[in-house]
């Protein structure tokens, strides 16, 4: 948590009442956040065009999330 | 500060930022193209972590595991072929500017690639869709959540959905819903509507 303002704490309330986060969140299903690049605005497919992907100067640091 | 900081490529997320950005994950894979056997299997499994009675969202998952258990990979392919890839004009258009501007490629991809540029992303090389496929916007999205959970990451977070996916989404799941013969993606539209609906609630916050 890097922001503690009272109105991210409401924020944050609502969130987990309304069912996003808690248990969920340990579930972890998706893989490899913030550990797998990928492309970005991927237009993802079922397999992995891994092989298209072009590192240009529009292309940022982005993760994977074709793969969950 | 003498402390060790646990340097990581991305920043550490709270609970509910993970749980977002996995929303994110799971919506774009569902609409991306039909899902596989792989993930069709694992969606049972999600909604028994996500699925609840107690709230929109967890009834949503609840409805979507039992739609994927009854279900099998290639009816599934059929109905995401017939919705969404038909020539011509397919029964539910997945892009923002058809239901922004009343067609496809118009006005609204044009600020879309605008603020794609400001924010360094852009469409993945040998990609046709456009844009504002919703699949790509969730992509975004989840990008902005695990790059940047700090409140400047937020507000730009807040910007791209209301400015890109807050216009449109209740429309797509109607379609979605009155979609004609089919029964898995209404299912998949009221998770978009309620996890959106969340999403929208809580930026109002900030």
């Amino acid at each position: 948590m890097t922001d503690k303002k009272p109105e991210n704490l409401k924020r944050r309330g609502f969130l987990l009442a309304a069912g996003v986060g808690g248990a969920g969140a340990v579930a972890a299903v998706t893989v490899g956040v913030g550990k797998e690049k990928a492309p970005p605005v991927a237009i993802v497919k079922a397999e992995d065009k891994a092989g298209s992907y072009q590192e240009t100067g529009h292309v940022s640091n982005y993760y994977r999330t074709a793969r969950v | 500060m003498s402390a060790v900081l646990d340097v990581r490529s991305a920043p550490v997320l709270s609970d509910e930022d993970r749980a977002r950005a996995e929303h994110y994950a799971v919506l774009s894979r569902l609409f991306a193209s039909a899902p596989d056997a792989d993930f069709l299997h694992r969606l049972p499994t999600l909604a028994a972590t996500w699925g609840s009675s107690g709230s929109a969202l967890g009834q949503a998952w609840l409805m979507l595991g039992d739609a994927a258990r009854g279900i099998d990979a290639e009816q599934l392919e059929d109905e995401y072929t017939r919705l969404f890839l038909t020539i011509g004009r397919p029964d539910v258009m997945l892009f923002g500017s058809f239901y922004m501007a009343g067609f496809l490629m118009e006005g609204p991809v044009v600020e879309l690639r605008a603020d794609l540029a400001e924010l360094g992303l852009g469409r993945r090389f040998g990609v046709t869709e456009s844009e504002d496929h919703i699949a790509a916007l969730c992509d975004v999205m989840r990008h902005l959540i695990v790059t940047g959970p700090d409140t400047a990451g937020l507000g730009r977070q807040q910007l791209f959905f209301t400015r890109h996916i807050a216009p449109w989404f209740e429309a797509l799941c109607e379609a979605l819903e009155r979609a004609p013969d089919v029964r898995f993606y209404p299912r998949a539209a009221a998770l978009v509507r309620a996890f959106f609906e969340i999403e929208r609630l809580a930026f109002d916050m900030l």
